[in-house]
């Protein structure tokens, strides 16, 4: 075993037990989904960061601006619209999650919309397309380390250590440990960005002259024309991504949100993380670097870590792949977490507190699992991972109808633009339908919002020819939603329910 | 006492959701995804058309960067409004609130 593959399984471990070590056991699911529901401002920070330093920041940006230039700074428009929209959508359903006891996305879409069935097929799709997003963490820890080392025995045993760590810490602490993790694997990214960044420009020579050498040599790798990428994968890409994280589609993401401790905080992170976008530029730039340092069929993920072999010494590379790795685990623990939560409470029918955890525990053990097999595998995700992105995308209607005060737009409307859009992402994937630079993801979400207006156009004439509301009172059995739970007149002086012991089952 | 219109009452010692001030008016939306327009027209944009270097950066680079400060800006100038229209108490009252 190399020195460096010494480093780097140490690394891990201290990860690892980041997430362990002084977090006391989650005995309850809420308790491990959200905490006490009163996360601070700076670790709120870093778990709201997180989905902005990830293995991409890491692979893929490098790569983007190695094969194709400045075309890469989608992600940096993509990320910084994204918080523009969680700036608005963020404190909303925190607010909604404290006072009605949620902890899923499926929770809200259940109560919002007045479904079980919608909110069961949300937590279908949600769930099942986050497991290709779960496989890309794991193998990209594989690839950080395999590049970092060379050795691909280190790379599958990296792979193994990191997902045991990873199911025990989560298993252990919940959002607790994944946020100490987070601390250290956003403090280490900037780090690490920082270092691979400034050593490739000075192996280089200067920013200046890396930019007058490419513009002389490689001058479309400075325009957003080239090499397959055009004006409509910019758009796609910025639009489908924006709107998606905007309404936080993904299901892993809104524990964070619930758990912050109020809508302050989560604002007043969101204005400044913008400035995190910064970091981007660094990889781009190192993307730009080994078109002079590296041979030009490397293959786009191993850019910025040929880069740094080149640069830096042994030791630092190592360090910088522990960086790598975490960023890595951090999101493969809120994964897992955002799978296996939607399951336990959403999906599969249990009877009592414990039985809950159980499964849901059971979950996190599955999909780690599967995902590592997957990983050794070398499973090829590229297919699935347009699900990820395009099937979660079919929930934002769904999403953005529950935030009003007044929710107008009927389940069935929803629930038939939903499924809609979601089997129109399967046809286009797996057809496969060509389509060009366009986005699976947002043609579908164009036939899922088409479908949603029709059908609510359709249900609100005939309610109106019934002379029946056109609201979330058409609940799915024809009574009123607000009927089984409605707080009435009759209910002063007695004790009320507390939105744990409703629909959502009792606590033990 | 008024009927809900909502499946779920809120929690005892919860603040109620819908009690906060509007926090996405059209005006503060406006500006806050102006710079949005800015990421959006990179693609039409003339010196992203042609490799165009400003102070021997390129051009491209250094709108992306214009366009994250801005978007920066823009949140700020949203919250000093929202704080102003009732927002700060709001957010006093949330912090102050016993947790259910």
């Amino acid at each position: 075993m190399s020195s460096m593959t010494i480093i780097i399984v140490i690394g891990l471990v201290v990860i690892g037990l980041l997430g362990f070590v002084g977090n006391r056991r989650a005995e309850a699911l809420e308790n491990w989904t959200v905490g006490e529901r009163d996360v601070p401002r700076w670790t709120s920070w870093f778990l709201q960061a997180g989905e902005n330093l990830t293995t991409f920041s890491f692979l893929g940006l490098a790569g983007i601006a190695f094969t194709s230039g400045i075309n890469a700074v989608y992600a940096v428009a993509y990320l910084t619209i994204s918080l523009t929209g969680l700036y608005f959508f963020a404190p909303r359903v925190r607010r909604l999650g404290a006072a009605r006891g949620y902890l899923t996305q499926a929770d809200y879409l259940k109560d919002r919309i007045g479904s079980s069935a919608l909110a069961k097929v949300a937590a279908f799709i949600g769930s099942l397309a986050l497991i290709p997003y779960l496989v890309l963490q794991v193998s990209g820890l594989g690839q950080i380390v395999q590049l970092a080392t060379g050795s691909e025995s280190a790379s599958g045993l990296s792979m193994v250590i990191a997902c045991v760590l990873v199911v025990v810490f989560v298993l252990w602490a919940g959002i607790r440990g994944v946020a100490r993790v987070a601390t250290f694997k956003d403090i280490g990214m900037v780090i690490g960005l920082i270092l691979v960044t400034v050593a490739a420009i000075v192996a280089f020579g200067g920013v200046p002259d890396l930019f007058a050498k490419v513009y002389h040599s490689a001058p479309e790798l400075l325009t957003v024309n080239n090499h397959g990428y055009d004006a409509t994968f910019f758009l796609n890409a910025v639009l489908v991504t924006s709107i998606g994280a905007s309404f936080n589609s993904m299901p892993h993401l809104w524990a964070p949100a619930f758990a912050a401790k109020s809508g302050r905080i989560l604002r007043s992170n969101y204005k400044w993380l913008g400035l995190y976008q910064v970091l981007l530029f660094g990889p781009i730039l190192v993307g730009l670097v080994a078109l002079f340092l590296v041979p030009k069929d490397t293959v786009g993920n191993a850019v910025l870590f040929t880069v740094s072999q080149h640069t830096l010494p042994e030791w630092l590379v190592a360090l910088v792949a522990v960086f790598g790795a975490a960023a890595a685990m951090v999101p493969s623990a809120a994964i897992a977490m955002g799978i296996s939560t939607q399951v336990s409470r959403n999906l599969i029918p249990t009877y009592s507190a414990k039985a809950t955890l159980r499964v849901n525990h059971v979950t996190v053990i599955v999909v780690i699992v599967l995902a590592l097999l997957f990983s050794l595998a070398k499973f090829d995700m590229g297919q699935l991972l347009l699900l990820t992105y395009g099937g979660t995308t079919q929930l934002v209607p769904a999403i953005a109808a529950g935030l009003p005060k007044k929710v107008t737009i009927g389940w069935v409307s929803l629930l038939t633009g939903m499924v809609s859009g979601t089997l129109l992402v399967l046809t286009i994937t797996f057809g496969p339908i060509p389509i060009g630079n366009w986005d699976s993801g947002l043609i579908g979400l164009g036939l899922n919002v088409l479908v949603v207006a029709v059908v609510e156009g359709i249900r609100r004439a005939r309610g109106a020819r019934r002379g029946r509301g056109t609201g979330r009172y058409d609940g799915e059995d024809g009574m009123p939603c607000a009927a089984k739970h409605r707080v009435t007149s009759s209910d002063v002086g007695r004790e009320m329910p507390t939105a744990a012991t409703l629909e959502f089952g009792t606590e033990d | 006492m008024p009927q809900s219109e909502t499946s779920l009452p809120i929690a005892p010692g919860a603040v109620d959701p819908d009690s906060a001030p509007r926090l996405a008016t059209p005006a503060r939306l406006v500006i806050a995804f102006l710079p949005a327009l800015g990421f959006i027209a990179i693609p039409f944009l003339p010196f992203a058309q042609h490799a165009t270097l400003w102070f021997g950066i390129p051009a491209v680079l250094i709108w992306t960067l214009l366009m994250v400060i801005l978007s920066v800006v823009a949140l700020q100038i949203v919250d000093i409004m929202y704080k102003r229209a009732g927002g700060q108490e709001f957010d006093d009252e949330e912090e102050g609130v016993a947790r259910p």
